[in-house]
């Protein structure tokens, strides 16, 4: 191993990445859940039995101290689980087909992947940024690395790791993306394990045969027989979205410093590189955890000097990197109090009324950490590029911060001058994208503000912090507001109506006034018992409802009752749902349906001026052939009494006809029965009316009836819509 | 049409029964036949819109009422196509800025260009000139306002312009010094009331004086809104009696709830609640410089006189930030807390006094 590594001109990185399990820098805990998934397919994999077991056994073989650490809670918690998924999975997978690692980079989330491979028995394929990633070429990838079996010697089944699936392109070029293959691989093989489920565990000595020779079905859905990892940075970002429902979701955290300034001591041990324990610590410190980053700037800085001195090290300007931080931490680190140890014994040693001099000291070192804390945010703060989502995910919050402020002068502060100074540079960028950039820096320090009024000890968990979603909600929602409100003014009939009404007025008092307008005090419902007075309310609201293109339309609820709803449905718009709800007036039914009526008699009116307006020439042709509205509906017959163009004596000379008529239609519907059985179709109604017609034009006859089965409710008569009118 | 605001809308000078004097002056303007650029300006629903149409028609006769809606595309500078409606007839032309937000220079620039490059075709117009009027002038861009002062003055002989706003405020001085200004004040109480008498006659109802007094009064001045007032009442109700209740809008009704609530319990969680109430209110359109007074007025009737002053204070120095910024809800929910530490601080010194 030394020797390889005294090889000069190799990455240090490279030449001092882990090369096995247990010199894996970083969270132990977390190394021991990834290994114990992968562990988990080895039943699928290798037809090994207890997973669990085996780890043990693994690890028991090196014979390192960590072994006594072994067994606790969460492997316990995590054997539980497996007996869970065991039982329903028949080849003992885990229960979330992929796993996928986070965190930032230079934690050693690739290393660890490769590792634990390693450790498994597993020779891990890389697709990486690198590679063409296309959904097609998965799709393959993932056959080949489940299906076949390496003819080289080495024997080891494959584990794939996804590296950098967070970089993976999200356009939609193809029909599927990267992500959604892999999802979709994912939920295939959920279905199928279900239903082999239900089917027994007939064919399961098959199955675990042919996995041992290799090879996979040809028919069928595939399912996933070897273990994928996939590693991200950014486990929020938003391609991932439906990756992270599916996998099972591990975040690795950067290691401490101490973790990181040990490792870093031995490789200055390995490289003869004299660097004392301080220097090694900042430079951990700095690196927030990258120890990637630690180890090339060990390698650099130190060429041809053998002795680095803690000022040099500190000197470096490469020291501290920029760190983007998940948006989550960011507010995090906003709202949580700095060394809230000190904080607390600073709480403490007031009640104890201690010695002034402790309490001083303490206070000290209190205000101290408050700068370097407040120094670190702000840097934090820089490496931001959506300050306007930070800022709302504060302003939406910020109240519910548990925070010690009982004159609440302190939040007044805030939303009086931090709110109002970030509000106004914001405007000032956004207005001038030429040169509002100079502006930008001043964008930290409202949300510096922020930290000292709102933070507290737990951080987020002291207050309930939710993702900021109501701007944006508000936003869509009184952009589809002032949408209908422009489509709604511009639909009018009166063309200037726009011109005259515009937005404001429609929604401070246009709308409500109109929603007052229709809906009227009508209590009668019976056009007839009207009196004056609410026949000219009426028909206000007719020619309302006509001028403004407003209409009363049926449909059935989902109780299968029958209502009227106004079209386009204005009264949705002025709905409030916070705090005892307005009263309002409803219409009862019956008088929208009685508006609704009257108001298809005016459209039907204008449009039938319309109509002789536009082709006078044509007239006489629409009084000869065309326009004879039939007047079966009782809405018309109830027109039709009311002006009752139809002349008696007509009327009573004709029903001599219909008798006779009435009698030799009877016969024809009976031919029609016994030949088509028409009369259960229900096309048959058209048929009768079209046979009715003919009959009357071959008898020149001008009243008649429809002979439905045997009941008729109208006498027929053509009737030209403009003598209604 | 239907509604009778528009109606029983006044289509010539003569027919204006309110503000005679302005009648007057108008009406001398057009019987000599031409007229100056020309900045309305008067809060909303006192006249100005109707007085400009009068006007139009007292210059151009009954055929300036006939007009049309056309969709013009402009381009933008950042190629973007613009859609914005413009209402014209053959001697007029109306546009809205606000329809293309930031970018209203171009439309100012081409659209007015145009016309005012092609001169009057028709032998027989009444004028030689076109107008071009201007909804809402104030929502103008300083940009485009520049761009407006030159045009104003280079085609001076086939244009006039005739802006129409609620203040002057955001005119820049140039345009206003080339303007005849006309201020259309709010009608006041005792003409707003004879409107609607008028109006009561016209549509064949009975109204009495005290009930138009009060509608009057609760319309806040606004023409438009009292006659609106009016019809509700009128469908809603059987008669008008002395007592009844006049229909609010709902938001309004809302905001007095909130404003209800703010005066009886101080507390962030106040705050929360009220911010979701004025989230809602925004959601709905209500523009947040009205919401704002409305609140302000509401706390202001409802408060000690001690500290009326500091609110309205208060509240004029929101105002202002709303038109600076535009996060909106940031301005009114501080005016929520600041409200609040106020009148906490006047509580809490008026325990201490006594």
């Amino acid at each position: 191993m030394s020797l390889k590594r005294n090889v000069g001109g190799k990455l240090w990185t490279e030449k001092y990445k882990p090369t096995h399990f247990l010199n894996l820098v970083g969270n132990d805990r977390i190394n021991r859940v990834v290994l114990q998934w992968v562990k988990h397919w080895d039943y699928c994999v290798f037809g090994k039995e207890n997973a669990a077991a085996s780890i043990k056994k693994s690890l028991k073989e090196q014979k390192r101290p960590q072994t006594s650490r072994f067994g606790n809670n969460v492997f316990k918690t995590k054997n539980n689980e497996n007996s869970k998924t065991q039982y329903e999975d028949r080849l003992k997978r885990p229960f979330k087909k992929i796993l996928l690692l986070s965190g930032p980079p230079g934690v050693g989330k690739t290393t660890l992947a490769n590792i634990v491979a390693k450790q498994s028995g597993y020779k891990a394929m890389e697709i990486n940024a690198s590679d063409d990633r296309t959904a097609s070429k998965i799709k393959g990838q993932i056959l080949a690395v489940t299906g076949n079996q390496s003819i080289t010697e080495d024997q080891s089944p494959r584990l794939l790791v996804i590296d950098e699936i967070d970089g993976v392109s999200t356009s939609r070029s193809n029909d599927e993306s990267f992500i959604s293959v892999l999802v979709k691989l994912v939920n295939e093989d959920n279905s199928i394990s279900l239903k082999k489920i239900n089917e027994g565990g007939q064919d399961h000595e098959d199955n675990h045969n042919s996995q041992k020779l290799g090879k996979t079905k040809k028919k069928g859905p595939k399912t996933i027989r070897r273990p994928i990892i996939c590693i991200c940075n950014d486990l929020y970002t938003p391609s991932l979205y439906a990756l992270r429902e599916v996998a099972m979701v591990i975040q690795v955290h950067p290691p401490t410093t101490e973790q990181i300034a040990r490792h870093l001591k031995y490789v200055c041990n390995e490289e003869n590189l004299k660097v004392d324990d301080w220097g090694l610590t900042t430079l951990a410190k700095n690196s927030g955890g990258d120890i990637r980053l630690c180890l090339n700037l060990l390698q650099f800085s130190g060429h041809g000097d053998k002795n680095l001195s803690t000022e040099k090290l500190n000197s470096i300007s490469l020291g501290s990197k920029d760190m983007q931080m998940p948006i989550f931490s960011v507010w995090d680190s906003i709202f949580t109090q700095p060394n809230s140890k000190n904080f607390r014994k600073f709480i403490n040693s007031k009640f104890n009324r201690s010695t002034a001099g402790k309490y001083m000291a303490i206070l000290e070192s209190f205000l101290v950490n408050y700068a370097e804390y407040s120094q670190y945010l702000y840097n934090t703060l820089k490496n931001v590029d959506d300050y306007d989502k930070i800022m709302q995910g504060c302003f939406e919050n910020y109240l519910k911060m548990n925070t010690r402020d009982l004159s609440h002068s302190k939040l007044s502060e805030i939303s009086e001058i931090w709110l109002y100074f970030y509000d106004t540079i914001n405007n000032f960028i956004s207005k001038s994208p030429s040169n509002g950039y100079v502006l930008f820096g001043y964008l930290i320090y409202p949300l510096m503000a922020f930290h000292r009024v709102c933070m507290n000890p737990l951080g987020l968990d002291g207050g309930d912090f939710t993702f900021p979603s109501t701007d944006n909600m508000v936003n869509s929602k009184s952009k589809a507001f002032s949408t209908n409100a422009e489509q709604f003014l511009s639909q009018t009939q009166d063309q200037s109506f726009k011109a005259r009404w515009n937005k404001n007025i429609f929604s401070t008092y246009l709308l409500d006034y109109i929603l007052r307008i229709l809906s009227p005090n009508l209590t009668v419902t019976n056009i007839e018992l009207f009196n004056h007075d609410m026949k000219k309310k009426l028909s206000h609201i007719v020619t309302v409802m006509y001028g403004l293109n407003l209409s009363f339309v049926q449909n059935k609820t989902e109780e299968g009752i029958y209502i009227f709803e106004l079209q386009p449905p204005l009264d949705k718009m002025t709905s409030y749902s916070i705090q005892n709800p307005i009263q309002k007036p409803v219409l009862k039914y019956q008088v929208k349906m009685l508006i609704s009526h009257e108001l298809d008699i005016v459209k039907m009116k204008q449009t039938s001026h319309a109509i002789l307006d536009n082709n006078p020439s044509e007239r006489p042709d629409i009084t000869n052939k065309q326009q004879h509205i039939f007047l079966s509906d009782t809405r018309f017959s109830n027109a039709l009494k009311n002006k009752n163009d139809v002349e008696p004596k007509e009327v009573h000379k004709r029903t001599s006809n219909v008798k006779e008529f009435f009698s030799t239609k009877k016969n024809d519907v009976a031919k029609d029965e016994g030949s088509s059985n028409l009369a259960a179709n229900p096309d048959s109604k058209g048929f009768t009316d079209t046979k009715t017609s003919n009959d009357v034009s071959e008898k020149e006859a001008n009243v008649w009836f429809q002979y439905n089965e045997g009941y008729s409710n109208a006498v027929r008569h053509p009737v030209i819509i403009r003598d209604l009118l | 049409m239907a509604l009778w605001v528009d109606k029983d809308r006044p289509n010539t000078l003569d027919k204006l029964s309110h503000h005679p004097e302005l009648t007057k002056h108008l009406k001398k303007m057009a019987i000599t036949g031409d007229i100056p650029h020309m900045l309305f300006y008067g809060p909303e629903g006192a006249g100005k819109k109707t007085r400009i149409n009068a006007l139009l028609r007292q210059i151009f006769g009954p055929s300036a009422e006939k007009i049309k809606i056309d969709q013009r595309t402009f381009q933008t500078p950042s190629n973007r196509s613009l859609e914005i409606n413009v209402i014209s007839s053959n001697y007029h032309i109306e546009i809205n800025p606000s329809d293309a937000g930031i970018y209203d220079r171009v439309v100012v620039q081409e659209l007015i260009k145009e016309i005012a490059q092609t001169q009057q075709v028709n032998v027989n117009a009444p004028r030689k000139f076109k107008v071009v009027i201007i909804h809402e002038a104030e929502s103008l861009t300083k940009v485009a306002q520049h761009a407006l002062r030159r045009t104003m003055e280079k085609y001076m002989r086939n244009l006039r312009i005739i802006m129409c706003c609620s203040s002057t405020g955001n005119i820049i001085l140039p345009l206003q010094s080339r303007c005849l200004l006309v201020r259309v004040p709010a009608p006041g109480l005792g003409q707003i009331s004879q409107v609607l008498m008028d109006v009561a006659q016209k549509e064949n109802i009975q109204l009495t004086d005290s009930v138009a007094h009060k509608m009057a009064l609760a319309s806040n001045q606004n023409l438009r809104r009292a006659i609106l007032m009016l019809e509700a009442a009128y469908v809603t109700n059987c008669q008008f009696q002395e007592n009844m209740e006049l229909p609010l809008p709902d938001w309004e009704i809302v905001i007095k709830n909130l404003g209800k609530t703010l005066l009886n319990s101080q507390s962030p969680m106040v705050v929360m609640q009220s911010r979701s109430v004025l989230y809602e209110l925004l959601t709905h359109c209500i523009p947040p410089s009205t919401i704002l007074k409305k609140l302000a007025f509401y706390l202001v009737e409802h408060v000690d006189e001690a500290i009326k002053p500091e609110i309205v204070f208060q509240a004029a120095i929101y105002e202002e930030r709303l038109r600076q910024g535009q996060k909106a809800i940031f301005h009114l929910e501080a005016f929520v807390a600041k409200f609040q530490s106020l009148y906490t601080r006047f509580l809490l010194d008026l325990v201490i006094d006594f």
